[in-house]
């Protein structure tokens, strides 16, 4: 997925109230699932559309992803990327059972999206008391797909206006296992400066 | 030759293939003209920019990004390169609406009704169309035939 250990040039440092930020969504995902959950800021990554998908993996590669939207002055979307292995793993440890991680199951959503609710949720606290500004997080959708269709719909509401992406990249480790997901934050454009000022951070 | 969002390209060599992976809302816009051969694609992410002068909407790397341009764009890409665009085989794929989140549009089907309009004022008949429901698609367009190989994400194939 999009994790990757060194840093390229179009990589900068993710400000320090970011890295609390995921920091604490890694704690909380750790008290939540009862196993150790790591989750590394590797910094801002700027993304040219016609590369985004490439940047979290082959296109083609199935994935289950776990969206909600952001409301309030951080305007936006975020997705919680899991290879299928990982989010078997997850259900298997929340529903006591080895489970397909399938979204026609409403017990297995159920499962998958309270996972993206207390990632999402102590991040977003974090960034919102650092940066005295109000955000909250839309309920969850979780889907099974193919990871360029997954992101599609996020792609095509933010790009009307501009053919850049800025995400934060992560390094995810669970189950044992490095790079078994992706946490990305999509601001819409014109928030995006406002948060990093307010994070004290220049845009 | 992998066909990336908002690109569009053209395959020249009957050994080609043109690809677009992952295709959710996006939709393929896949031309074979038999007098060449030729075979051309367009990864479209949105139906129209918002002024029409969006980003990208004067890029040549994207500019297959907005249907109401990626059609015209393609005429003349065809014509240039001395193919025929009335006598080629268009097909569409993609326009799935994955994401379902209250609030987000369902850009699949605009990118379609765009397409479907864009070509048809430029008197353009649609030969074959994959489009529409909620997974995703892989497609591969030969060059050397215009085979189209259609992959959906819930397993199904089909050649259209």
């Amino acid at each position: 997925m999009s994790a990757r250990p060194s840093r390229s040039p179009d990589v900068r440092p993710a400000p320090r109230a970011l890295r609390v930020a995921i920091e604490r969504s890694a704690t909380a995902l750790t008290k939540f699932m009862g196993e150790p959950v790591s989750i590394k800021a590797l910094g801002l990554r700027q993304w040219p559309l016609h590369r985004l998908p490439r940047a979290l993996g082959h296109p083609s590669a199935r994935v289950v992803g776990i969206y909600l939207g952001l409301l309030g002055d951080l305007d936006g979307h975020v997705m919680l990327l899991l290879r299928p292995r990982t989010a078997q793993h997850v259900v298997a440890r929340l529903l006591g059972a080895p489970q397909r991680a399938t979204t026609e199951d409403p017990l297995v959503s159920s499962a998958l999206g309270e996972v993206g609710n207390v990632a999402v949720s102590s991040f977003l606290s974090v960034i919102a008391d650092m940066g005295r500004f109000s955000v909250r997080p839309t309920p969850p959708v979780v889907v099974h797909d193919l990871a360029g269709a997954v992101l599609d719909g996020i792609v095509g509401d933010i790009l009307d206006h501009d053919d850049l992406v800025i995400a934060i990249e992560v390094v995810l480790e669970w189950g044992g296992q490095r790079g078994s997901g992706a946490l990305l934050v999509f601001p819409r454009p014109g928030t995006l400066a406002r948060a990093l000022q307010a994070l004290g951070a220049s845009s | 030759m992998t066909v990336n969002l908002g690109e569009i390209r053209l395959a020249r060599s009957t050994a080609d293939e043109l690809v677009a992976f992952g295709l959710g809302s996006c939709v393929a816009v896949c031309v074979w003209d038999p007098n060449g051969p030729l075979a051309a694609m367009a990864h479209v992410v949105l139906p129209r920019s918002s002024n029409g002068h969006g980003a990208g909407s004067h890029s040549p790397e994207l500019s297959g990004k907005y249907a109401d341009q990626a059609i015209a764009r393609l005429v003349k890409l065809l014509s240039d390169a001395g193919g025929a665009p009335m006598q080629a085989q268009w097909k569409l794929v993609g326009g799935a609406h994955v994401l379902q989140v209250p609030g987000l549009p369902p850009i699949g089907e605009h990118n379609v009704m765009a397409l479907r309009d864009a070509l048809r004022q430029h008197g353009l008949r649609i030969t074959a169309e994959d489009v529409g429901g909620h997974a995703g698609r892989t497609v591969r367009l030969s060059a050397a035939d215009g085979t189209l190989l259609v992959r959906s994400a819930n397993g199904d194939e089909r050649v259209l």
